[in-house]
């Protein structure tokens, strides 16, 4: 498990009165994995950094609510987890091709028909439990960010975890069985 | 699979197709900032606004209170028309007209909710467009409506974003929308689907050749003015609307004006001036070639009104009056379509 790394309690308190270098430096540790979560969640790179993007402006908007420093990671992704929500609704000028996955390159490679597979079957996953196990699997987060991620109890993200994870492997059971 | 390989599968699968994004934490700082700035002027601008607008509310609304009050209850008809009588009630029913396509849609449920309050229909006729103009203008005369402009309108129109510093509203303050040319005449054909999910209506759009050559054009302009940023670059939006006008654009230095007509075309409108026109303000993801473009709807409604109005040319260019009678507002579309003019009417209270 990845440990939350502790922002500066000053540099929390500086970015809620307004300072904008403080509120980078706050998020610079935290786009990495929130880009990762949003490309996972929305399938298409240049989405991803439109995720995150108005997910930091709405996380500077909404700086206030920030209770502490260790929660910033939780928060910030719970954020961009909504973002990606809301992306499903949202109006682009694309082909519609475009707007489709990452395209999986046919490979005799065992690794990458794993990964084709794998990748395949998360994305057939509901919204929620494609969140829960990429922020699990993926991300390597512990479960008490999960559920904060989330907006459930604990125990109710170790539950959702569990189905989610066992959803996962019947599906990539069922992929290994039609080849 | 074991949970340490199920993780390493993840690994593998993702790391390997998620390249790194290195230029996000500058994107991000950068439109950080504009937004900041942008936001700062907006407050200080919108609370002259509001208080002059509040003020001039409180008058009108005690104005109509008084003066125009009881007339409010008089139910609007259709105007007597080449044998139509007024419609009444909203007419649930569409009569197909040759040359058109079938429409599965009753005009009601097609049409926005900003005209809610109305009652209308859809005919056909062999008379040209102009001859029907003519024939309308009199007719409505005759009945005690004050006609109020016959010409050519534009359905649905394209617009880019060009920097204004004396503009404080709409979508993109500090920007005036600029017309790019690309019109509802340029569509082909459109239909409606769910989306992959199933929870959100989309309008396929084909355009024309013509019209793809031209758009083509337009998004690579878009991409060209901030190939990394999408957020906060007005340039690299492509903004569509339903019936805006060079007088809108004129006006766009009007906070009010501007924030009326940008609301989306499917909010109810009300005894306005003008209607809400915008469609979508959206952000061009990559250069589009194909001519062939999705947008999204905000619901089946307003999906099928667009794919109905882009198949009936009644979003291409076409003649259109419009006539009052007290507070009483209306519109007749005339819309070439083959041998045929397809005749819309409606009627706003």
């Amino acid at each position: 498990m990845v440990a939350a790394p502790a922002a500066s309690v000053a540099l929390v308190e500086a970015a809620k009165a307004g300072d904008e270098g403080a509120f980078e430096q706050l998020l610079q540790p935290l786009l990495d994995p929130a880009y990762r979560l949003a490309c996972v969640m929305v399938q298409d790179r240049h989405l991803a950094e439109d995720v995150v993007q108005e997910a930091a402006f709405k996380a500077w908007r909404k700086l206030s609510q920030l209770r502490d420093g260790p929660q910033m990671r939780p928060w910030f992704l719970s954020i961009v987890a909504n973002q990606c929500r809301s992306e499903r609704r949202s109006r682009r000028f694309a082909s519609p091709q475009d707007l489709r996955d990452v395209p999986d390159e046919p490979s005799p490679d065992d690794a990458a028909v794993a990964g084709i597979e794998l990748r395949a079957a998360v994305r057939a996953m509901d919204v929620d439990k494609r969140l829960i196990v990429v922020l699990h699997w993926y991300l390597d987060l512990p479960v008490t960010e999960i559920a904060a991620i989330s907006h459930v109890s604990v125990h109710a993200a170790e539950s959702r975890l569990v189905r989610a994870t066992q959803e996962l492997r019947s599906r990539l059971e069922a992929g290994r069985g039609r080849h | 699979m074991e949970d340490t390989e199920l993780r390493s599968a993840f690994h593998a699968a993702y790391d390997t197709t998620i390249t790194p994004a290195p230029w996000l934490a500058a994107s991000i700082s950068k439109g950080l900032h504009q937004r900041t700035h942008r936001t700062a002027v907006q407050v200080r601008v919108r609370l002259g606004w509001v208080l002059a607008t509040v003020a001039l509310v409180l008058i009108v609304a005690i104005a109509i209170a008084v003066i125009v009050g009881p007339r409010l209850f008089v139910q609007p008809t259709v105007p007597g028309a080449q044998g139509w009588s007024p419609c009444g009630p909203v007419d649930n029913t569409i009569p197909h007209v040759a040359g058109l396509p079938d429409n599965p849609s009753p005009l009601p449920a097609a049409v926005p909710p900003g005209y809610g309050h109305e009652c209308g229909g859809y005919a056909g006729s062999t008379d040209s467009p102009a001859a029907l103009a003519e024939y309308f203008r009199g007719a409505l005369t005759g009945a005690g409506w004050s006609v109020n402009t016959v010409g050519t309108t534009q359905g649905f129109v394209v617009t880019t974003w060009v920097p204004d510093p004396k503009v404080t509203s709409g979508p993109e303050p500090g920007y005036r929308p600029a017309f790019t040319g690309l019109t509802g005449d340029d569509v082909a054909s459109a239909s409606t689907r769910l989306d992959a999910n199933g929870t959100s209506w989309l309008v396929d759009v084909r355009l024309t050749p013509q019209g793809a050559a031209l758009f083509a054009r337009l998004t690579q302009a878009n991409v060209a003015a901030c190939p990394t940023e999408f957020a906060g670059c007005p340039e690299r939006h492509l903004a569509e609307w339903i019936g805006l006008t060079q007088d809108d654009i004129d006006h766009w230095e009007d906070f009010a004006y501007a924030n009326h007509v940008s609301q989306p075309f499917d909010s109810a409108g009300g005894a306005q001036n003008t209607d809400p026109k915008l469609v979508v303000d959206a952000v061009t993801l990559q250069l589009i070639t194909g001519g062939v473009f999705e947008m999204g709807a905000s619901s089946r409604e307003s999906a099928d009104y667009l794919a109905l109005g882009f198949n009936t040319r009644l979003l291409a260019s076409h003649t259109q009056l419009t006539f009052t009678k007290g507070h009483a507002f209306g519109v007749i579309d005339l819309v070439p379509a083959g041998d045929v003019t397809a005749i819309w009417v409606r009627v706003v209270s």
